[in-house]
């Protein structure tokens, strides 16, 4: 057996003692029956299971941890077994022939073509210092800040480019939103330039999409341009980590609380545009220790009727020095979680706005026959196609993010290191072939440990959040056949003491 | 392990099992092996039917509780047994664990990108990747042609053929609208296209026509009559320059001599020629066949045309049985597919020669090239959805049989013999 292939059909265990046979290349599964389960592990193992079972003398058969059975019993759940193995179940699955896939220039500029987001950095300036910026103290993987200014010569080359790019035959939508993003530091100190872009991309045309705004705003200085920001129905999220002392964080440059301030200029909005606000207004929180996701459930709920999106800790890019202090403030969500009295209303209300129900949600939607990702899906051969290592989206896949110094990035979350062009005095540089030439110099160094890795196509892994300096970067998701038992098992688990979510989640999850 | 009389189960059905429940009957289907089940009423009460029920709930995810003195009823004992004779599913003592278990089988079919259902939220992208929908058209060229077949005007309405409108005006698909049908589909994943007329020796612009054909990735299949061969012919030559096939197309009554003459010009010219005969009856078949055997033609294709008195050939020869279906064994992907979309209509358009844009000939246009862009035209049709998502569940008698998804889709057949069930399975009450 080369050591590229994995087995397909993976037995799963769930802590309640149901046991399930799941087959990662079928993308089906089985609840099986102890002696059924058995057979399946004697299998994995290389056992063949009809010399097992002819060395079985006497009238009855011992199945471990399961009991006694009679022969006729055992012989059926191997008829059972050799009838999965005909269907499909119990094969291998070469992955180092399906991580083959090698970025090439036509792809990125297809993706360009069909973009759904470009964000600016109007200014890496802010009235604020929170702790845990992804700009601030704990992390290194940023260009200095020095309160700069974008300009709109340099918006509006980025416009132009992303115009001509959008507006060719290589994008496949009619209508679709193409979302201008305006970020900071906080944008709203650049106001200015939001005007400008606003105005001239509304001038261009689209040929195949149709523009949308969004900004994400600290609140600080919402009550001076709401007038504004409604008139042009941006979607609007304001970053806020709960009441006054879940925002503790959430600090002015002197460290006096912004709590009050931001507080007073959202209920402006809600009373000033009520509609408005309940269609276009969302929430950002960041978890951590001054908070929880009880408390933000709770706060958002009462305070505003919104649900809020709750963000983790950046965990890409903290410097050496600060771990520890970075490991004190962060919080996973699912414990906090688990840790509220309300749970299960919460969980109900908050749904899919979890991250635990994010990540069941991608769990089912990579590992189900009969979810399929869009109508052509019915058509697919059999035939897998060739895929990159881990789950880092394509150049551009997710959206063009311009940095104030004119850097352009394939997103905001990830290092400046990584960028993918510029935006020169003259025009805008994006360099296709290098950025492919990088691209797959990185797949290649994570390319051998995804060919053996169990999750390999249910990876949410992506490769920037891995040290790429290193010739072979640790994975902390890697995992081999037991490890993926256990995490099928988890899931399945997650399935088999919440009746109904596995349907719910099928009918209203919708990926826009 | 005894079965003994205070016992209780785990009565569980396989993912790969479809289910189907419509009015009296219950239907399991192996999707592995195709073996079917059924559990009609009138031979197992409501007994099995109630028991399915119960099992397709969203909250019990194929799994219910099951007493072994409810597993003595003749009826469930039957059931069960053929269940698990059959590997469609199991009993399982509940002693073996602590809880209830699942079976991650489809409640309902998810399509990630499902903008059907997102009609009615305008936030989500209705026209999102439409193009990517695209993967055949039709393209009639012309409706200029000398012939005078009977059934001109029918023939093009059940398999791509040629056709002419018989109308004084004629038609030819001017060259801005070839030119921007090549432009907008430059992004799509077309699986081939279909060039056809009237006589598309005729059409004025095939200069350019060759020129656009000749940096296309797919293949293109074209479609002459026999009667059509002439000299005019020697036209085609670049085609052995693309990746073609070219469908030489003839019905009866047909001039014997005179198709295998074209036959063995368009074969000389080295094109790829594949000839397709439209069948009205099974005598017509029977002298193809004696016709051609030994005489070193290959890759024929036969296609049935409903011509308004010949059902009784269609009823024995194409009308669907169950134990078709169970040796077709139609596949999960198929399966859900027809709950979502018409898997012969989907992704299809035809241009016709004055550039209007058909889904599908025997429905209204979804926009002319001249004024809509192919974007619109699918936009229409996704919004609308009267061919890609025309279902044999929105269709009676069809809606009411279990056998509903396991059925090939609607097709133009349907529309031709004015009725949707083409089958000998689903009986009138």
């Amino acid at each position: 057996m080369s050591t590229n292939k994995t087995k397909a059909t993976v037995p799963v265990e769930t802590p309640s003692g149901n046991k399930y046979l799941y087959d990662r290349k079928l993308k089906k599964s089985v609840l099986a029956h102890p002696i059924l389960f058995f057979l399946a592990r004697l299998k994995a193992k290389g056992d063949n299971i009809n010399d097992w079972f002819d060395s079985q003398t006497g009238k009855t058969i011992d199945i471990p941890d399961a009991g006694t059975f009679s022969k006729e019993e055992v012989e059926y759940y191997i008829r059972k077994l050799q009838f999965l193995e005909v269907s499909g179940f119990f094969k291998e699955i070469a992955q180092d022939k399906i991580l083959t896939r090698k970025l090439n220039v036509d792809a990125i500029t297809t993706v360009l073509a069909n973009l759904r987001q470009i964000t600016f950095e109007l200014t890496d300036s802010c009235q604020m210092n929170c702790y845990y910026c992804g700009y601030g103290q704990l992390y290194n993987n940023y260009d200095s800040r020095e309160n700069k200014m974008m300009d709109f010569d340099t918006a509006r080359k980025a416009i132009d480019y992303v115009n001509n790019q959008v507006n060719s035959s290589l994008n496949v939508s009619h209508k679709r939103d193409l979302y201008m993003g305006f970020y900071g530091g906080e944008p709203l100190l650049n106001f200015s330039l939001i005007q400008k872009i606003v105005e001239y991309v509304n001038q261009l045309h689209w040929e195949h999409n149709s523009i949308r705004f969004t900004i994400t705003t600290n609140g600080l200085l919402l009550d001076k341009y709401m007038d504004f920001i409604k008139e042009h129905n941006f979607n609007t999220f304001i970053s806020l980590d709960g009441d006054q002392s879940n925002s503790e964080y959430r600090v002015l440059k002197n460290g006096e609380p912004t709590f009050d301030r931001v507080i007073r200029n959202v209920e402006l909005l809600k009373e000033k545009y009520p509609d408005y606000f309940k269609e276009r207004v969302f929430f950002n929180a960041v978890l951590h220790n001054k908070n929880s996701v009880e408390e933000l459930f709770n706060f958002f709920k009462k305070k505003f009727d919104k649900l809020p999106g709750i963000l983790p800790l950046n965990t890409g890019g903290i410097r050496e020095d600060r771990i520890e202090e970075f490991k004190k403030a962060f919080v996973d969500q699912a414990e906090s979680l688990n840790s509220s009295k309300d749970y299960t209303k919460i969980e109900k209300e908050m749904f899919v706005k979890l991250g635990m129900i994010q990540s069941v949600t991608n769990f089912m939607f990579s590992s189900l026959d009969f979810w399929y990702d869009d109508y052509n899906h019915f058509f697919t051969p059999e035939k897998v196609p060739p895929r990159f290592p881990s789950d880092t989206c394509m150049p551009f896949a997710q959206k063009m993010f311009v940095t104030v110094n004119g850097k352009i990035l394939g997103c905001e979350r990830i290092g400046h290191e990584y960028e993918l062009g510029w935006v020169t005095p003259e025009s805008i540089k994006i360099d296709f072939p290098e950025i492919v030439d990088k691209y797959n110099a990185w797949h290649d160094k994570i390319r051998k440990k995804c060919q053996v890795c169990y999750i390999f196509n249910q990876c949410s892994q992506c490769m920037f959040y891995l040290d790429l300096t290193k010739e072979n970067p640790v994975c902390d998701r890697f995992k081999d056949f037991n490890a993926y038992s256990k995490y099928a098992g988890f899931f399945f688990d997650y399935f088999e003491k919440r009746p109904g979510l596995f349907d719910r989640i099928l009918k209203e999850v919708l990926i826009g | 392990m005894d079965n003994t009389r205070d016992k209780h189960y785990w009565l569980n059905i396989d993912s790969h099992t479809h289910i189907s429940m419509k009015g009296d009957n219950v239907l399991y289907f192996n999707v592995y092996s195709g073996k079917i089940l059924e559990f009609p009423a009138e031979k197992y009460g409501d007994i099995i039917r109630d028991l399915t029920r119960k099992l397709v709930s969203p909250r019990n995810l194929r799994v219910i509780r099951i007493t072994s003195e409810e597993l003595e009823n003749p009826i469930i004992a039957e059931f069960v047994g053929l269940i698990r004779e059959h590997f469609m599913g199991d009993r399982i003592d509940t002693a073996f664990s602590k809880s209830k278990p699942f079976q991650a089988a489809p409640t309902r079919t998810k399509v990630h990108d499902d903008v059907r259902s997102h009609l009615k939220d305008p936030d989500l992208n209705l026209g999102k990747k439409i193009m990517d929908y695209l993967f055949e058209f039709t393209l009639y060229l012309n409706d200029s042609c000398s012939n005078e077949c009977t059934e001109c005007r029918n023939l093009y309405k059940q398999s791509i053929w040629c056709h002419t409108s018989g109308k004084k005006k004629e038609h030819n698909l001017d060259l801005p609208a070839l030119t921007k049908f090549f432009e907008e589909t430059k992004g799509c994943n077309l699986t081939h296209i279909n060039i056809t007329g009237g006589n598309i020796l005729r059409y004025p612009h095939l200069h350019e026509l060759s020129q656009f054909l000749s940096g296309v990735d797919y293949p293109v299949h074209f479609y002459l009559h026999y009667l059509n061969v002439d000299d005019e012919i020697e036209k085609l030559g670049w085609l052995k320059s693309i990746d073609h096939r070219f469908r030489l197309l003839c019905h009866f009554p047909m001039d014997t001599e005179r198709f295998k003459n074209a036959f063995a010009r368009v074969s000389r010219m080295g094109l790829n020629i594949l000839p397709i005969f439209l069948v009205q009856s099974e005598e017509e078949y029977n002298t193809l066949e004696q016709m051609f055997t030994g005489s070193g033609i290959e890759g024929m294709t036969f296609l049935p045309f409903y011509n308004g008195e010949n059902f009784e050939f269609f009823r024995s020869n194409f009308f669907v049985t169950r134990e078709e279906i169970e040796s077709l064994k139609p596949e999960q992907r198929k399966i859900d597919g027809n709950s979502k979309i018409n898997m012969d209509n989907f992704g299809k358009l035809t241009i016709l020669p004055n550039g209007d844009v058909h889904a599908n000939v025997m429905t209204s246009s979804l926009g002319n090239l001249g004024k809509q862009s192919i974007y619109e035209c699918i936009f229409n049709e996704m919004k609308n959805g009267k061919n890609w998502f025309r279902l044999r569940k929105h269709v009676m008698p069809c809606k009411r049989c279990v056998f509903e998804l396991l059925c090939p889709p609607l097709s133009n057949y349907n529309r031709a013999l004015k009725r949707n069930n083409m089958c000998v399975i689903y009986k009138e009450d």
